[in-house]
């Protein structure tokens, strides 16, 4: 991402994400740049792709971008990310209310049971929101765009699959909207629709529910294999392994339970409801 | 306290890598006097992977262990996991509803017969026993752990479903933590998302939101996490070492199950608390406990005063 497709009103954390001690710094009067002046962090291999704003940001202030030499006037050796910024923080999307799909919307509200056009928008759930840095929609924008009948914008959202469903925005919602289910609710959709979704988080859902289809019980070792073979992420977690295999807690075998077939059967009636498309109606 | 037994289940984490939840849950349980009988052959309640996927699922899935629960005649429901706790609450509620229920009975191929009672074992803790009964039962009591209490997200929400303690500043694990001598600190992240399961699909998630309630904590000066839930667990000891090397910084804080620290309070044997299996070196906060630790005397009351 460059400086210049940045959104107006965008707000830049330094690399630590963790704020002891912000000092605020006027790049200029659209940007804003929290500097955590406690914790400067040192570049290190990897960080390359993201050089690219500090560097911007250091030729905006005519300084040199080369901070790996600590040469640099401009913030010492500390260096910037995005790593929350407010996509379309402008709020000057155009949503074409034409399109709205009244259906979609008519079908959250009775999947969730949860009436809609009771958010106003005070944005309490983006607030407290712990997963908001990875969405490219921030959960209060979803309401607003169901409320809209926005189906295609919403389906299509990385921020269903990233949702950790930790309930904050349910939990703080002052009109009582339980948000953490429409999410839920959103999400079943995008899967109904077989949308792709984002597919680390989807592989991860799938190897887990595997595991319990077949067993009857999670089995940890299970769910990672099939995460690293479903994602071809082959190394995830590898530095874990040293430390977890000594304490003897990883169960090499799967846990099976006598009525698995109990279980397996869940998922097989589960699975042919889906097909005849009569399910969640 | 020979009441009748609970209904325990033990969650698939318990099993594996929270095992010294499992084990610390039941050696205190049984210490106080608080019977627990598995529920025979019991499944996983599909966790969150389940409920994102359809509701329907995530209800037949947890219901089938309720119904397991029937078969030896109780009701009245305990697991140590929230993330289980929530979803057998969940399954209750949705077996009601007339768009999920139906549709969740078919998939099961059984029905729901009562009324289920289900609990945190926290919560029977608490409300069963109470801090001032625990406090009478410390024979060593935690003094001089300075720590700090995560519940966790689910563990109190949503409100009126979970029905315990408060939403956003819970308190019971402070309370009993307390009446087991430790001194628990004032901790504004409680209830804070650690990362859950992203930290597989997205670590940058745990890295980065574990970061905070670690960096807080120790900026608070604990001397250890005391925690509930056995991902939060995982989050936050196990992958310390990765949130440590993301954030730039060290802890080194271990990361106890609440029920490890009182099984400690309560003088039980140290390998029946499984702290061989944390992974952070929990010594400097046992070596703390030890110091200040009165030897076990016959009247616990007195002990108190001589430790200080």
């Amino acid at each position: 991402m460059n400086l210049t497709e940045l959104p107006r009103h965008s707000i830049l954390y330094d690399a630590t994400g963790i704020l002891k001690a912000r000092l605020l710094l006027k790049i200029s009067k659209d940007l804003r740049v929290f500097s955590n002046t406690a914790r400067l962090r040192v570049p290190r291999h990897g960080d390359a792709g993201r050089s690219v704003i500090c560097a911007d940001v250091a030729k905006r202030h005519g300084v040199s971008p080369d901070y790996r030499k600590g040469q640099s006037g401009f913030p010492a050796r500390s260096r910037y990310f995005v790593l929350h910024c407010n996509p379309g923080g402008s709020g000057m999307d155009r949503v074409n209310l034409a399109s709205s799909d009244r259906d979609f919307i008519r079908q959250v509200e009775e999947e969730s049971g949860q009436t809609i056009s009771r958010c106003y928008q005070c944005g309490n759930c983006t607030a407290g929101c712990p997963m908001g840095f990875a969405y490219d929609l921030p959960v209060h924008r979803i309401m607003r765009m169901i409320q809209t009948g926005q189906k295609e914008a919403v389906l299509s959202s990385k921020s269903l699959w990233y949702c950790a469903t930790c309930e904050a925005c349910t939990a703080r919602c002052p009109n009582q909207i339980d948000v953490a289910t429409i999410m839920d609710v959103c999400r079943h959709m995008a899967r109904r629709e077989n949308r792709l979704g984002v597919w680390s988080v989807r592989v991860f859902t799938r190897s887990f529910l595997e595991t319990v289809k077949y067993f009857g019980r999670t089995h940890e070792l299970g769910t990672m294999a099939g995460f690293m073979l479903g994602t071809g992420r082959l190394l995830t977690d590898t530095d874990l392994v040293p430390k977890i295999l000594p304490k003897k807690k990883l169960a090499l075998k799967p846990h099976t339970i006598k009525a698995r077939e109990e279980v397996s059967g869940i998922f097989k009636r589960f699975r042919e409801s889906q097909k005849e498309g009569n399910h969640g109606k | 306290m020979a009441s009748s037994p609970l209904a325990y289940y033990p969650g698939c984490s318990g099993l594996g890598t929270s095992m010294e939840y499992d084990r610390s849950t039941r050696a205190v349980c049984e210490a106080l006097g608080i019977p627990l009988k598995d529920i025979p052959d019991w499944s996983c309640c599909g966790s969150t992977p389940a409920h994102t996927v359809d509701h329907a699922l995530s209800t037949a899935l947890s219901a089938r262990n309720l119904i397991q629960a029937e078969t030896i005649g109780l009701s009245d429901i305990a697991t140590p996991c929230p993330s289980c706790l929530k979803n057998l609450k969940t399954a209750m509620a949705r077996w009601q509803d007339p768009k999920i229920g139906p549709a969740a009975e078919k998939l099961l191929g059984k029905s729901l017969q009562e009324r289920h009672r289900v609990r945190s074992v926290l919560q029977v803790l608490y409300e069963e026993l109470g801090p001032e009964a625990l406090a009478a039962k410390v024979s060593r009591p935690l003094a001089g752990l300075k720590v700090v209490p995560y519940y966790g997200c689910l563990m109190t929400r949503p409100k009126d479903l979970m029905d315990f303690d408060d939403e956003e500043y819970p308190v019971s694990m402070d309370r009993l933590l307390e009446a087991a001598g430790a001194e628990v600190l004032p901790f504004p992240l409680k209830v804070e998302c650690c990362g859950a399961s992203m930290g597989i699909p997205l670590n940058k998630a745990v890295t980065r939101l574990s970061g905070k309630i670690l960096e807080l904590a120790a900026s608070l000066g604990a001397d250890a996490v005391a925690v509930a839930c056995p991902l939060c667990q995982m989050n936050l000891d196990l992958r310390q070492g990765q949130v440590e090397k993301a954030n730039h910084a060290i802890y080194k804080l271990p990361v106890f199950y609440y029920t490890q620290l009182l099984g400690l309070a309560l003088g039980l044997p140290e390998r029946d608390l499984g702290l061989s299996k944390l992974n952070v070196n929990p010594e400097p906060a046992l070596a703390l406990i030890r110091q200040s630790r009165p030897k076990p005397a016959a009247e616990t009351a007195a002990t108190t005063e001589d430790a200080a």
